[in-house]
């Protein structure tokens, strides 16, 4: 009884302080480039951040989605064959793809390739001192390291997720036309009728969402790393952990509103 | 090098009344009270785990206190917001155990990081700056390398001349001869009396290195268990007939501080298993 008090307790000391953390980071990222005398980072780190975050990315994505839409269109158009609906594989496809897939498995891909080197990198920081000497040298740590990588994943998680939607759409008109003989014009058409813009927003509000978890689990858990590089392995993989768990259950949360 | 009986008669520019800390229960700072003359090089030694490390902790504003009040420059630090605390870490620079550099920087940039932060200097004075601080430490050609590529006193030397950069009145030093040899040792020992002898820095040093304290210190402060056990000028601690005093210098492995943590019988610890 008392150890799940205990883990209550832990459980809602971390979340007031990650909530501290965002607000300190939205701070940086949005108000004080406008406010204080001189921003916490230099744009120059923040291209640099993007392009690590999104263009190196973007490889993995593409595949990713691609196989995505694929898997979803053989899954969904063997099924559909039994009651004479292939027809449908098009549209089914573009809505899964733009509402849920697109979104979730660009986050989950790019929270194992940005939100763990996120926390690793500044994990290391953390323990070799390196922030508390920022801290020293006032400049605030928040300002210099984690509102430009927050930033850099906020603009560049829906720019993937865009990326994932269309190669997903990719997928299924590959499999579309050449396993279940749909002719290409048709699938285009269906996939354009089906598909509104509102889906593919609902997608990106959603990737939105997930970018700030992923920015936030991943340098929350490396400042506050502690007991040298085996707790920066530990935070890694914590970090990673909780960041997929959260990010599903907010997808969850999303579909169950918005549907 | 004999202390300097002028400097210790200074103003203080560091100030600490009745500091007392407990972390979970324990208590680690016990009623510690001390001064620092303007331009003295005061070293802080004690075993592990005597507090040493917590106060200069307390003294960046890493720490907050549970009572007691610190004065840096003649104004009370422990009861400032953070952002306070910021103009206030600006009078000095510190001088991290393992330096501390930041690894995605070169040495250069790593040097013009304070600078470019809190000044609106042009790119040309900063350079200018940051060649300037480099050449202090004897590392010019370095500018361009990455932290990574130094060797660790190189590195410690580049964390100097960043710790100076803003030409601060006080600089921290922990533990600045760990895991170097005894020349390099000598080297940084030679730099932090250059700056305080020739540019006025105040100078607190954290360490157990006897060699350099008693090379340094104008003021030597010994902590034991949270508490000052004795504050004095090398002289008169080389002279002490304190038997706890004498132990650490001479690194006796038995004495007032014990060997063993053990309280219990051996033998009795032995026959219970």
């Amino acid at each position: 009884m008392e150890t799940t008090l205990g883990k209550m307790g832990l459980f809602l000391s971390h979340l007031a302080s990650i909530s501290r953390l965002l607000v300190m980071t939205l701070y940086w990222s949005f108000v004080a480039p406008f406010r204080e005398r001189r921003p916490g980072f230099a744009l120059s780190s923040l291209i640099r951040l993007m392009y690590e975050t999104g263009v190196r990315s973007l490889p993995i994505v593409l595949l990713i989605g691609c196989l995505a839409g694929i898997i979803l269109s053989l899954e969904t158009g063997v099924q559909l064959k039994r009651f004479g609906q292939v027809h449908l594989v098009a549209g089914l496809v573009a809505l899964s793809m733009a509402r849920s897939l697109g979104p979730l498995l660009t986050a989950i891909v790019v929270t194992g390739r940005v939100g763990a080197a996120y926390t690793a990198e500044l994990g290391t920081m953390k323990i070799a001192e390196e922030i508390l000497a920022l801290e020293v040298m006032a400049i605030n740590p928040v300002g210099y390291l984690v509102a430009p990588r927050f930033l850099a994943l906020v603009v560049m998680l829906p720019c993937l997720t865009v990326f994932a939607d269309a190669m997903g759409m990719v997928g299924g008109f590959l499999i579309g036309t050449q396993v279940y003989h749909i002719s290409s014009t048709f699938y285009i058409n269906t996939t354009l009728d089906w598909l509104f813009l509102s889906d593919i927003l609902a997608g990106l509000l959603k990737s939105l969402v997930f970018s700030v978890i992923i920015g936030m689990v991943g340098c929350y858990r490396a400042l506050v790393v502690e007991g040298g590089p085996e707790g920066v392995g530990q935070a890694t993989m914590v970090s990673v952990v909780t960041t997929i768990v959260l990010i599903i259950v907010a997808d969850g949360i999303f579909t169950a509103i918005l549907t | 090098m004999a202390a300097r009986a002028d400097v210790l008669a200074n103003p203080p520019m560091i100030e600490v009344r009745h500091l007392r800390k407990s972390f979970a229960g324990k208590v680690v700072l016990e009623d510690v009270s001390f001064a620092v003359p303007r331009g003295a090089v005061c070293v802080v030694m004690g075993g592990s785990g005597s507090g040493k490390s917590t106060i200069l902790r307390h003294l960046i504003g890493a720490h907050k206190p549970d009572k007691g009040e610190i004065y840096l420059d003649g104004e009370e630090t422990t009861r400032l917001s953070e952002r306070e605390m910021e103009r206030v870490r600006r009078k000095f620079g510190m001088l991290f155990q393992g330096g501390a550099l930041l690894n995605s920087l070169t040495v250069g940039e790593n040097v013009a990081l304070p600078i470019r932060h809190h000044t609106d200097l042009p790119d040309a004075t900063i350079e200018i700056m940051v060649k300037m601080k480099l050449e202090l430490v004897g590392l010019r050609d370095a500018e361009h390398l990455r932290p990574s590529q130094l060797s660790g006193g190189m590195q410690k030397r580049v964390s100097l001349a960043r710790a100076i950069a803003l030409d601060p009145k006080i600089v921290f030093y922990d533990e600045p001869s760990a895991g170097l040899d005894p020349i390099v040792t000598g080297v940084i020992d030679k730099l932090m009396m250059d700056l305080s002898r020739a540019l006025g820095i105040t100078s607190l040093v954290v360490t157990h290195d006897m060699h350099s304290i008693f090379r340094i210190a104008d003021l030597i402060i010994m902590l034991h268990r949270g508490r000052i056990v004795v504050c004095d000028t090398p002289e008169n601690i080389k002279n002490s007939p304190d038997p706890l005093v004498q132990q650490f210098i001479t690194g006796a492995p038995d004495g007032p501080i014990p060997l063993r943590m053990s309280q219990k019988d051996y033998r009795e610890a032995l026959l219970e298993l």
